[in-house]
This record gives structure tokens, C-alpha cells and sequence, in this order.
């Protein structure tokens, strides 16, 4: 299994959506032990999307942002972008370094290496249901993570600056993390590297009609 | 005498979470930020056991724990990754960890192994 069959196995076989469903689920209780609130996963896309349609179908792209981005390597390579509306990242690291509610304005140092982290877990537990799916022996590793602060569009030009040189309409798989109150949203990014031709039920996601994932 | 557990990690949010666990349950700590500097931190603290992570920058903890191993056969560690993958676990058996732990992990189930692997 190629690096391309990898990816078009997870996103365009029969147990696609079940396979995409348990993996946010892994993700989501890896976030919930981490910050001590239980999350879930709203809808769950995997689709073609154009570079330049990214921004608007996540929000605001002028809105300050936080991303945290991680490159994906080893049999299969990507990367992956977690985009955290600003307030949503300022409530989340007030969680996970155990201060007072509405205390914290700002992302210094020791507020990125927390969202790094939760960037880390996040991407990580993903790959290892992705490893666990293809029951064949496969290694597949997120770099360390960087985390950005600037507008969305900003964020998104840079982590997807590869991709728009290339011109290709990357395939996003894509859905929101949110705590039960919904103070905390996060946006789930990953894009598979596209090494060869795009399989046939790749190619059926792309435009108006694209598939869309619903949890159940 | 108080244990002595080196954490490997290159994030400071999580060295501070161990730190404050470890301490609170009567284990001194050292600590190293990536794989580079637990080679070289092993080398000067001999600490009794190493907490190593997997993912970190200019050297992987699977590199650094080889190398740890190199210069201390008898080195003990127990890796402490996100990464559940069998290839990765059996790596790190292969050269030498003792357990190996996914992130998160619960207090109770860390503090465990660390008494597992100093008895």
C-alpha cells in the first residue's frame, strides 16, 4: 500500500465515514482527559475544496486566530492545521493551566506550548486510529507543532502555501471540537499530501455536491 | 533518598504538569527539552528512571534513548507519547524502554510504572 492508497483508503473507501467517525472520537477523548471537560466533533467533511474557499468556510478571515500546524510523516505524509478562534483559545488554555475564568488576554509563551500540546495529542491519537484502521504494520508521526497568532487568512495563506503553488484543490478532512458549552471551538484540518492521481471517490467529493460526513 | 525521574519533553506545558505530579509524590526531577539535551543531561544527573516523549525537535526520544542506552545499559525509561502505534512501541522495546504510556495519561497509571520500574 502506497502512500496515496493510504490516504484514498481512509477518505474514499466503503467504511469511510464510520472509519472518520471513530477517529474524531479517539481525538475528542484524548481532548476531554487533557483539559478535564468532555468534547465532541460536529460534522465530519472529506472533500476537495479550493485554496482560496478555505478561510470563508471556517469564518471570519479577518478574525484573530490562533493555529497550531503540524507536518505528518512517515508512510504517509500532510499536515495538519488546528485553528482556534481567539476566544476559544484563551477560555481552552485557562483549562488546561488551571486559572480563574476570563483571567487570561493574551498568548505568551507558556499559553502557545499548551496549545502546541493539545496540537500534539489532537493530530497524534488521529494517526493512531488511522494506523489501527489500515491493520497493517505502518508508522506515521506528527513534527513538532507551531503555533501561530495572526488573522485567519494569514494563518491559512502560510499552512497552505504549499498546496496553493502546487494549484490543486487540496482534500480537507475537516470538522469542529467543542466543549458542551460551546465556549471552545476548534477547527480540524488535515491535508493529506497528494502524491499521485486522485482516486475515484475523491474525485465524486469535489464541488456543490461534495459528500459531508454528519455525526450520528 | 528520593527517586530521581529525568522528563524528557519539548513541551513546557507538560513538563510542568509532571513536575508538579512527580514532586507531589515524592520524586525529585530533572528535565530536558529535547532529544539532544537528554543525552547530555542523562550524562551529568543519572537519574534512577527516564521519562522520554516521542515527538520532539533535532532529536527524536527514540534516538536519544538508544543513545542513552549506549552510554547506560542499565539506563531505564518508560516512553510517554501520544503515539499508540505498534511499530513505534516495538522500537522502543527493541531498544531497551521498560513500558511505554499514551498521552494523556492518568496520574495513578504513570505513577504505577515509575514504582513498577524502580522496584
Amino acid at each position: 500500500m502506497n502512500e496515496q492508497e493510504i490516504w484514498d483508503s481512509v477518505t474514499g473507501g466503503s467504511h469511510a465515514r464510520l472509519w472518520l467517525d471513530m477517529a474524531m472520537k479517539r481525538v475528542t477523548q484524548a481532548l476531554s482527559d487533557t483539559v478535564g471537560e468532555p468534547f465532541h466533533h460536529g460534522a465530519l467533511r472529506a472533500e476537495a475544496v479550493p485554496v482560496a474557499g478555505i478561510a470563508e468556510r471556517i469564518g471570519d478571515p479577518k478574525a484573530k486566530t490562533v493555529g497550531v500546524q503540524l507536518q505528518i510523516k512517515g508512510d504517509a505524509r500532510g499536515q495538519a492545521l488546528l485553528l482556534f478562534p481567539w476566544e476559544s483559545a484563551l477560555r481552552l488554555v485557562e483549562l488546561l493551566m488551571e486559572v480563574p475564568p476570563r483571567t487570561t488576554s493574551d498568548v505568551g509563551f507558556a499559553e502557545r506550548t499548551a496549545l502546541a500540546e493539545v496540537g500534539n495529542l489532537s493530530v497524534a491519537h488521529f494517526l493512531n486510529a488511522l494506523v489501527a484502521y489500515l491493520a497493517q504494520p505502518r508508522r506515521l508521526q506528527p513534527s513538532p507543532s507551531s503555533v501561530l497568532v495572526d488573522t485567519l487568512e494569514a494563518i491559512l495563506r502560510l499552512a497552505l502555501m504549499p498546496v496553493a503553488i502546487r494549484g490543486d484543490d487540496p482534500l480537507v478532512i475537516e470538522t469542529i471540537l467543542a466543549n458542551a458549552g460551546g465556549t471552545i471551538q476548534i477547527h480540524f484540518l488535515l491535508l493529506p499530501e497528494q502524491t499521485g492521481r486522485q482516486g475515484p471517490d475523491m474525485a465524486a467529493t469535489r464541488g456543490p455536491g461534495a459528500r459531508a460526513f454528519r455525526r450520528a | 533518598m528520593m527517586p530521581k525521574v529525568m522528563i524528557v519533553d519539548d513541551s513546557m506545558f507538560m513538563r510542568n504538569r509532571l513536575i508538579k505530579l512527580l514532586s507531589e509524590n515524592g520524586y525529585e526531577t530533572v528535565t530536558a527539552c529535547d532529544g539532544v539535551d537528554a543525552v547530555r543531561i542523562y550524562g551529568e544527573a543519572r537519574p534512577d528512571v527516564v521519562l522520554m516523549d516521542i515527538t520532539m525537535p533535532r532529536k527524536d526520544g527514540l534516538e536519544a534513548l538508544a543513545e542513552i542506552r549506549q552510554l547506560d545499559p542499565t539506563a531505564k525509561a518508560i516512553m510517554l507519547t501520544a503515539l499508540d502505534q505498534p511499530l513505534l512501541a516495538g522500537r522502543a522495546v527493541l531498544i531497551g524502554a521498560k513500558d511505554f504510556l499514551t498521552k494523556p495519561v492518568r496520574s495513578g497509571r504513570l505513577l504505577m510504572a515509575l514504582r513498577k520500574v524502580l522496584s
